[in-house]
């Protein structure tokens, strides 16, 4: 959705690095057999993480293959082979790329709103294809889009309740990749932190430019009345995500994987705390040179 | 049973060490302190267990003599210091959320006192409202600064807050130190420390 779940690449080993590239060369190439070329163009680190975490839990192997790409068209390298964890993960991508879109359409500039009403006829055909396979999916994310929309509407200064909706959407979206009851459980609680981090950390990435148009912000809501400063928000904001991500690091120890622990590891235990420290180095960074000039 | 090597991540040939080592690092990953009030507690628990009877069952096979070696009893028993909503608590730890928030938001404003914050807590954390449950076990605290029991929830909860990952429980002698005040929590610890500390030998 919005690239925040990826790997910390460095704490990665070579050869779960390989498996995680062959899985995301895997996923586009997926996109692409799904819906089209359009669709290989939206390839993220979400979903990426989210087919890696669907083989992880999933009984049946996954195989890999050395190929070519058009983009590097003279090195092959390897690539997952189409599975269902893939295809699930492709039609999810679609499916919540529509929503976002549609929730674009309501709540941005004149700009942006024009970008998004030149894409979205190329986003219909593969959201009415992918929604006519996961119908169930479809329904949840129209009603996670409604249930975020009222909210916003409603002025909420409740982080938990304003993150609840994601929360929810990838809770339920995560339980369903497996059967067994105990996996199913822990799933879910891993998704609920997933969609709330994940709605979270965009809230914090979007604070100034909230804070400037007046857009909607649950962390400037929450500490409207106490005339924080701008670093003191973001530091509470970071303090919220730092709390999300710990309590995921204990849920990905009482998953049961097959395989790509080591990955999977890395992403929840690493690779999202690094995403929230990349957003506050850069907002240090451009404080920095707004100063400097 | 699996094998009980398999369960500790070690090779059958690796050295007496090696394997108090690996059962050392497993359980403070799966110990208790670290899941209190997490609704994936038991899902922690049976881990726990599998980790303790795999050590058990390693030792005793390589103490080759039939001998049955100090085996406790897993007692699983709870809070049981005195507790005002003692019906709440019990709805909370077998995972009754949506039961026990009923009773607690039922409970009229002018009795609600810290337990009640702690217990509201609690829920709230149980939901993965996580924020909510800071600002509730704060409350706890400050109505009264001298329960042992909810400034460890509200410490545990700040740290991760300041540092991303969830404080494992530390070596055993720690752990004592830090919560007698939690039967299971103590049961744990005399395990861990006899193992480590003994070795079972």
């Amino acid at each position: 959705m919005f690239g925040y779940v990826r790997t910390f690449d460095s704490e990665l080993k070579i050869g779960e690095f390989r498996a995680y590239k062959a899985i995301y060369c895997g996923l586009c190439k997926q996109l692409g057999r799904s819906f089209g070329l359009f669709a290989r163009m939206t390839l993220s680190y979400d979903f990426t993480f989210l087919a890696a975490l669907a083989m992880a839990v999933a009984e049946e192997e996954p195989a890999f293959e050395a190929q070519g790409c058009m983009c590097n068209p003279i090195k092959k390298t390897p690539c997952c082979l189409e599975n269902k964890a893939l295809c699930d993960a492709a039609d999810c991508a679609m499916i919540l790329l529509w929503e976002k879109l549609k929730d674009d359409l309501q709540d941005s500039g004149f700009v942006k709103k024009l970008g998004v009403r030149l894409l979205r006829p190329f986003a219909r055909r593969p959201y009415r294809l992918a929604a006519a396979r996961r119908p169930e999916l479809a329904r949840m994310a129209q009603e996670y889009t409604a249930a975020q929309n009222a909210l916003e509407k409603a002025g909420c200064a409740d982080v938990d309740q304003a993150a609840e909706p994601t929360a929810k959407l990838l809770s339920a979206l995560l339980e369903e990749l497996s059967r067994d009851e105990k996996q199913r459980r822990v799933l879910g609680r891993t998704g609920y932190l997933l969609g709330r981090f994940i709605y979270l950390c965009d809230a914090l990435d979007d604070l100034e430019d909230d804070q400037k148009a007046g857009g909607y912000n649950p962390f400037l809501l929450r500490n409207a009345a106490k005339g924080m400063t701008a670093e003191e928000i973001r530091q509470d904001a970071k303090g919220s995500l730092y709390l999300t991500v710990s309590e995921l690091g204990l849920c990905c120890d009482l998953l049961q994987l097959q395989r790509f622990a080591g990955i999977i590891n890395n992403v929840l235990c690493l690779g999202l705390k690094g995403s929230v420290d990349q957003i506050m180095e850069r907002k240090k960074q451009r404080e920095r040179k707004e100063l400097g000039v | 049973m699996t094998d009980p090597y398999k369960v500790l991540g070690v090779s059958p040939n690796a050295t007496d060490e090696q394997i108090k080592d690996a059962y050392r690092a497993l359980a403070r990953k799966y110990h208790p302190d670290n899941f209190v009030d997490n609704p994936l507690s038991d899902l922690a628990g049976e881990k726990m267990q599998e980790i303790n009877e795999a050590y058990d069952e390693i030792m005793r096979q390589r103490r080759s003599a039939a001998q049955g070696g100090p085996q406790a009893s897993h007692s699983q028993s709870g809070y049981y210091q005195s507790s005002q909503f003692s019906d709440i608590r019990r709805l909370i730890n077998s995972g009754r959320v949506n039961e026990a928030e009923e009773l607690i938001d039922g409970i009229p404003a002018a009795q609600r006192n810290a337990e009640w914050y702690f217990l509201k807590g609690s829920v709230c954390y149980t939901r993965g409202w996580l924020d909510q449950a800071v600002s509730n076990f704060t409350r706890a605290n400050e109505m009264d600064p001298a329960n042992q029991e909810y400034k460890a929830a509200l410490n545990q909860l700040l740290w991760q807050r300041q540092n991303g990952y969830a404080q494992h429980a530390g070596n055993a002698q720690n752990v004592m130190c830090n919560s007698c005040c939690d039967i299971c929590t103590a049961f744990y610890c005399a395990n861990c420390v006899t193992r480590c500390c003994c070795g079972g030998f």
